[in-house]
């Protein structure tokens, strides 16, 4: 029985070997980051109209960014637009300089291993690719009597970055200032955003 | 004056020495209980091929009930529970409280705030019985029936005028009851009245949050009936019910008042056309208006109105084909309207009706009932409600019965042409009716900037909601003095209204309408036992009732793994499987009601204890997925103890004592509308 493993040794061992091949470059491997607390001010609401910066993230760097073009999310209050696409057509929003797409999966951070380039969306004159209102994308507000802005479990977004070639995820975790385990609105200070999200480093690789 | 004063002492003497007897507390009159919602006529509730329940008078008044939400949580199966309105509504086989009839004398009560009807709205002083039947009773009765029907029967003419009936009762939290009910006889015209004045200084289970859970608040009940016999075979009837409460409301920085005036006038004739022949008409009318007004700290005053009208005139005939068959045919026409504040116009429903029930009796033993009923609508689809029900004697210890029913509720004026926009959060919500015209302002202000379904998905007219039912139980009798009541149920509920985004509003905020979503299933069983003998004192009832309440289209989507959550709000998401699934939100799965009763006869005392439990429910979902699911913070189970003791002095005095909630139970943050410790004395004369 011993030589019936043999050829599938070599076989494996070829693999191998061609894939550390100098032809193409080593894989990245990719990793799970944790952004704590980004703050997405906004002015005015409750009825009245909503206007101030987006705050805009780059995910290759993991940084919060001013930069007007190496951006590929941006957040104020529960709106979240990306840089792709053409503008919504709300006040103070970032000119689209790039290509980013995004689409919301259901499923969790580890069950979603691959994109499906198909699905992705940008925003456009009808507005965010990612939906806002309650339970229309990524988050849940409860009305009264707690007011609670939640992220709806199972909520993934699945993003291309805004030059087009790296693919991310993100789950969002926290609307509430230091992410705490049982948010009061009256007590915790909200528009703070903590999410999970993993970048591919890897120029096309659509998996994770 | 004087001669109107020695008028008024004769008549009174009269009545005191015509009384019969006072309190009926003797347990060996085991009376064959009557009732009558199950057929429109008088029935023994042994033959009601129905799932029917009949509480008496004496169970009433001798646990010390004063409202109707009193009475009807110690009933097996049966639970009120508070809506965000301040109202308490009926929970029945898991189904909500808008899809229960509820009815006084056999007239329907309206005036619900989003669905809900306030039971404590309604007194139970001085009733002659509440008969229930539980699963879709349309057949009969139409719309709204469609999980089931309470009638609140007061008591008759006849009965007022053998005694006039005096209560007063005090206690915890200012509450104070007040109840006489009399009646004059004048040859063939028998008047009769009650009045019923209820004060409550409510209560604050949360005395460091402003503002309080209960607002102090008082109302007066009020009937009076003119009863005529024109011959022996006929009778004419005039009633009118008035009902008035005021409110005044302090919440934190506002303040103001809220008021109902509510009133209900029922004209009735009946007569004999044969002897196997009776005829039967009715006019009925009734008003609810409820207003409030609502001063903000900034010097805003907020104004709501609420004018709902209900007109019905119906006409009923009995005709027994034989001894062993029976028929009742009915027609009528339904007209309701509706004015109220944030509606898009005053609109009115016309519903013309008619209906056909065969009683039948093939042998001694077995009771058939079929019914059918024929609704027509100005505004929706019309409908066809059929009902069968088998009530079939095996033994003389073992009877069973099967019920199988079709009920249906057209959609709610609100659900057409509710037009509201929340002035602090800035949504918007829309009847179906109201809802693409609206749209189409919003638009051209510039308020929307994207409209979720096509014109036509906009216009698809609202169909009613329906429900198929069954029941399936026996009853048996094991020995003398002990019955056992066997139930299960099911309901099938189809096409439920729910709301959904139709449209985003530029200010981030969503536009809100409704439409027939889903498809929900309440299952379980029920089980009563009771024990009483003849020669004990005691007397035992113990009630369960299992229940599963599910919406069908979230478990489907908990099967396809569909479904996530987190363990807590930081925590990354997981997935859910199919067994995960709690059910509908404030349903519990068990809940056991248990009631002793012990009269000491030598001492004149009759004292009863009763408990109540409810299992654990969840009110909100906590963990991010918009379902209940085991991972869910739910509130937990509770069980409530009340415990009444009266006496008798002679045959026309009791006084009594008692205390509501014993053990003081409360949870100030998720059952609001239980308040502590409420203990009570009360006093009550038969002259």
């Amino acid at each position: 029985m011993k030589f019936f493993y043999l050829p599938l040794f070599v076989f494996a061992s070829a693999l191998f070997l061609v894939s550390c091949s100098d032809d193409e470059p080593e894989l990245v491997p990719v990793e799970i980051d944790i952004f704590n607390d980004l703050s997405a001010p906004q002015e005015g609401g409750q009825g009245q109209p909503i206007t101030g910066p987006f705050t805009k993230f780059n995910l290759a760097t993991g940084q919060v960014t001013t930069s007007e073009t190496a951006w590929d999310l941006a957040f104020r209050g529960t709106t979240i637009i990306i840089n792709g696409g053409v503008e919504t057509g709300i006040a103070d929003e970032p000119a689209r300089t790039g290509d980013a797409a995004v689409y919301i999966a259901n499923g969790t951070m580890s069950s979603i291993a691959e994109v499906d380039v198909t699905l992705f969306r940008q925003d456009d004159s009808t507005g965010p690719a990612i939906p806002g209102g309650s339970d229309n994308g990524w988050y849940n507000y409860s009305g009264p009597p707690t007011f609670l802005i939640t992220p709806l479990a199972g909520k993934i977004l699945v993003m291309r970055t805004h030059d087009g070639n790296n693919y991310a995820k993100l789950e969002i975790l926290s609307y509430y200032k230091g992410a705490p385990d049982s948010p009061d609105a009256t007590m915790d200070e909200g528009r703070h955003y903590t999410f999970n999200y993993v970048y591919n480093p890897n120029d096309n690789v659509t998996t994770f | 004056m004087k001669a109107l004063h020695i008028l008024l002492l004769t008549l009174l003497f009269v009545q005191t020495v015509c009384a019969q007897h006072g309190f009926e507390l003797d347990s060996s009159l085991i009376v064959d209980e009557v009732i009558v919602t199950a057929t429109r006529q008088k029935k023994a509730l042994t033959k009601v091929p129905s799932r029917s329940v009949v509480i008496t008078s004496e169970s009433i008044e001798s646990s010390g009930a004063l409202r109707l939400s009193d009475i009807l949580n110690e009933q097996t199966g049966l639970i009120t529970v508070p809506d965000f309105g301040g109202g308490e509504g009926i929970q029945m086989q898991g189904m909500d409280s808008e899809y229960v009839l509820i009815m006084i004398d056999g007239t329907p009560i309206v005036g619900r705030t989003a669905g809900t009807l306030d039971l404590s709205r309604i007194t139970v002083q001085d009733i002659e019985q509440i008969e229930i039947i539980k699963g879709a009773s349309s057949s009969l009765y139409g719309n709204e029936a469609l999980g089931g029907v309470i009638n609140v029967i007061t008591k008759s003419a006849e009965q007022r005028s053998r005694h006039t009936n005096v209560r007063a009762r005090y206690g915890s939290q200012a509450i104070m009851d007040l109840s006489l009910s009399s009646a004059v006889k004048f040859n063939n015209l028998i008047v009769d009245g009650q009045i019923n004045y209820y004060r409550n200084n409510g209560f604050d289970l949360r005395p460091d949050v402003p503002g309080v859970d209960v607002n102090p608040f008082h109302n007066i009940t009020s009937q009076i009936r003119a009863s005529y016999h024109v011959n022996d075979s006929w009778r004419s009837s005039l009633t009118a019910r008035f009902f008035d409460q005021h409110q005044k409301l302090n919440f934190d920085g506002s303040e103001g008042e809220s008021t109902i005036d509510e009133y209900n006038l029922t004209w009735k004739l009946s007569g004999e056309l044969s002897s196997r022949t009776s005829l039967h008409v009715e006019m009925y009318n009734t008003n609810y208006q409820a207003q409030e007004s609502l001063q903000t700290s900034g010097g805003v005053t907020q104004l709501s109105f609420f004018d709902q009208t209900f007109t019905r005139p119906e006409l009923r005939i009995l005709h027994e084909l034989s001894d062993a068959y029976a028929l009742t045919g009915g027609s009528g026409v339904t007209i309701e309207q509706l004015s109220r504040s944030s509606f898009a116009g005053d609109p009115e429903f016309i519903s013309p009706y008619a209906y056909l029930q065969v009683e039948a009796q093939p042998t001694a033993v077995t009771d058939i009932t079929v019914g059918l009923r024929y609704d027509d609508h100005s505004e929706y689809q019309d409908q066809l409600s059929p009902k069968l029900g088998i009530k079939h004697v095996f033994t003389d210890k073992l009877s069973g019965h099967l019920s199988i029913g079709y009920g249906y509720k057209a959609p709610a004026f609100r659900q057409l042409y509710f037009d509201f926009t929340n002035s602090t959060v800035g949504y918007t919500v829309l009847g179906t009716a109201a809802a693409l015209d609206r749209l189409e302002s919003l638009s051209e202000q510039g308020g929307i900037i994207n409209q979720l379904y096509s014109t036509a998905e906009l216009t698809q007219a609202l169909e009613p909601e329906t429900s198929r039912s069954v029941n399936l139980g026996v009853n048996v009798y094991p020995t003398d003095g002990i019955k056992i009541t066997l139930n299960a149920y099911r309901n099938d509920i189809s096409n439920l209204i729910d709301t959904r985004v139709i449209a985003r509003k530029t200010n981030g905020q969503n536009v809100f309408s409704y439409y027939n979503a889903n498809q929900v299933r309440t299952q379980g069983v029920e089980m009563d036992l009771s024990v009483k003998s003849l020669d004990s004192p005691w007397k035992f009832a113990l009630g369960y009732q299992y229940l599963e309440a599910k919406d069908l289209d979230v478990q489907q989507r908990f099967e396809h793994g569909e479904v996530f959550a987190r363990e807590s709000t930081t925590s990354p998401s997981f997935q859910l499987n199919s067994g995960d699934y709690f059910g509908l939100f404030n349903r519990s799965p068990h809940m056991v009601n248990v009631r002793v009763d012990y009269d000491w006869t030598e001492l004149g005392l009759h004292a009863n204890v009763r408990g109540t439990y409810r299992s654990s429910f969840g009110l909100f979902d906590t963990n991010s997925n918009g379902v209940l699911d085991r991972y869910d913070d739910l509130v937990s189970g509770y069980m409530v103890w009340d415990l009444t003791i009266n006496k008798n002095l002679g045959d026309d005095t009791r006084l009594a004592v008692g205390v509501d909630n014993a053990l003081d139970f409360t949870n100030a943050q998720f059952i609001p509308n239980i308040p502590g410790r409420l203990f009570y004395t009360s006093v009550q004369f038969k002259l």
